[in-house]
Order: C-alpha cells, then structure tokens, then sequence
C-alpha cells in the first residue's frame, strides 16, 4: 500500500512540478509578489520570492506532499490511497498547485490539522476557507480557531459578504479545492466505514468526540 | 486553457515587455518590469486623461483586461484586430496622444 502511496505522489509531483515556469504570473500571484496583499494572505507573504519557479515552488510542494498526508492521516488507509491518487491527478487540484495562490497551502494544513488541531493554524492563516476542515472538539480549540478564523476574515481589505454569496462560491471552482479534500477525509474516516458497517472508534462515536489527549492521539495505530 | 477547473485565470505574457506608463495589468506589469505604471481601467482612467491634456504622448500597455474591464476606453479598432491575440495572453503597447475629444492610438512597433 506505501507503493502506491509513493507512486500517486510521483505522479503528482511530476504534473505540478513539470514547466512549472511556463505560464507567465496571473494577476493574483503578482499582486501577491508585488507585495499588495498585506492583510489577506499572511503565510503567503513569507513565501515570496522574486521569480516565477520560486515562487510557485511552495504550493507545488504543498500541493504533492497533500497526497502521502492523506495517507498519513486517515484511519481507512484503502481509502486514503484512492483520495491520494485523486488528489494526485484531479485537474482542480493539479492546476491550483501550479500557482501561487493560497489554496494548496491551506489545503496541506487542513488535512495535517485532521490529525494535529494545531496545523489549522498556519492554514488559517493562508486562507480563512481552511476553516472548513475543522474537526468539533469538545474543548477549547473549537471556540478559538473559529475566532481567529473571524479575526483573519474582517482584517481582509476583500473581506465582505460576496465570500458567504452561494453564486460566488458556485463559480468560483478554486474555492472548492479545501472543501473537496474535506469531504474526503470525512468520507474515509466517517463516511465509508459506516456505509460499511464496520464497528470502529468514529464510525460509533460520530463527528463531535470527545478525545481525552488534545493531540487526537489514537489507540495503538501504526501509520507508516 | 479554458476549462471550469481555470476559471478565472487567464494568463497575459508581460515577460519583456517594454516600458509603459499605463497598462491594464499593473501587478503583473509591474512584477515582470520592476516598474510601476499608472492604470488603464474606467475607474482609475483620470491619470490617464491628465497625462495626455500635458501633450504628452503615453504608452499604453493592453493585455486581455482591454477586452472585458476596459473594454470601454480601449478603441473597437485595437478590439476587433488584436482581440483574439490579447484573449490568448498576447500584450501590446500603443501610443496615445489627444485630448479629451479626439484619442489616436498608434500600435506601438
């Protein structure tokens, strides 16, 4: 299974690496590496380097190491090597890689933040969207990464209603790139299993569980 | 290029281009020249109009934003000929000179 792990994420690193200098900036990623977003994109802001390659490089690498995280994170691991390789050759996932926006970055975060509550942070603050991929916890982490969510949101000069407009998030096919891999961790972990009937940990206990070590750490699992 | 998974990108090639003193594209301009360049875009167009009531002749740079965002204040002419070829990450520059009555566009060789 770790080989076909390996080779979904050969593959999608290969799509997302390859020319990966060929198109010039779109607009977005030159406001980015011009310096005009500030308050908007504050992981995206340490990233930036004055040339096309380095520039998308983060969000190539962010976008590949998202398949073998899917793998490294979920429960139902047949599952995680499908939504790798989908993942690894989705044409959404592929091409938003290649380019200097924040949603392969958040996208990243939020499924390490499947295992580690805390990697919501950095994806937070790549995009507010990564939002999206918080588990419910029972505790205190809840409350205070939708606050920050909120915070991150408002101090956005594009930080206005259009974000909640359903027309917008209809067309706009890059806002569906973190809430795609939320849906598949859901699936593998909740979705699947109870489909099939398997008695495990989640599949009893449902979404909102009360873990007792604050790192999600799970009973006796081997990963790699 | 054009595919739901690209939408809205669309890519203008400002790699070598020359020196403009307004564009469509600033951000993008201004990434691959060092240079900043006032706006060619309706609601920022006041600049434009102030540099050419000096006499000056301006240099326009025109990306796929003549085409739909300033659409408007781009000739029908420069549209019609070189919209394909601006729609397809082409970039051109004109020259601009006139007043508030008569604009003449040359295409910058």
């Amino acid at each position: 299974m770790k080989l076909w792990v390996f080779a979904a994420t050969a593959v999608g690193a290969f799509l997302r690496f390859t020319n990966l200098w060929d198109n010039p900036l779109w607009i977005d990623e030159a406001l980015l590496g011009v310096g005009a977003l500030p308050h908007q994109e504050f992981l995206g802001n340490l990233l930036v380097v004055h040339d096309d390659y380095w520039l998308r490089f983060p969000y190539a690498l962010a976008g590949t190491l998202t398949i073998p995280a899917l793998f490294y994170v979920m429960e139902n691991k047949r599952f995680a090597v499908a939504a790798g390789w989908f993942v690894a050759v989705f044409p959404l996932f592929v091409f938003w890689s290649r380019l200097a926006r924040p949603y392969a970055l958040a996208g990243l975060f939020v499924v390490l933040a499947w295992r580690w509550w805390w990697a919501m942070w950095p994806g937070l603050a790549c995009s507010p969207v990564a939002l999206l991929g918080m588990r419910l916890r029972k505790s205190w982490t809840t409350p205070v990464l939708i606050a920050s969510a909120l915070i991150l949101y408002l101090v956005r000069p594009d930080g206005d209603a259009r974000f909640f407009d359903p027309d917008f998030f209809l067309t706009q096919p890059r806002i569906w790139y973190v809430p795609i891999l939320v849906v598949l961790l859901w699936c593998g972990d909740y979705l699947v299993p109870w489909l099939g009937g398997r008695n495990s940990f989640r599949a009893k206990c449902g979404p909102l569980v009360d873990y007792p070590d604050p790192f999600c750490r799970l009973e006796e699992r081997t990963f790699l | 290029m054009d595919h739901w998974w690209t939408t809205p990108t669309r890519f203008a090639d400002w790699r070598n281009a020359p020196s403009c003193d307004f564009t469509t594209n600033g951000a993008v301009y201004e990434w691959y020249t060092g240079k900043k360049a006032g706006s060619f875009r309706p609601v920022e167009i006041k600049p434009f109009f102030d540099s050419l009531a000096t006499g000056d002749t301006v240099l326009v740079g025109l990306d796929y934003y003549a085409m739909n965002i300033s659409s408007g204040i781009t000739p029908e002419g420069i549209r019609t000929a070189y919209g394909a070829y601006l729609w397809n990450g082409g970039v051109i520059v004109v020259a601009v000179t006139g007043n508030d009555s008569m604009l003449t566009f040359f295409l910058n060789q």
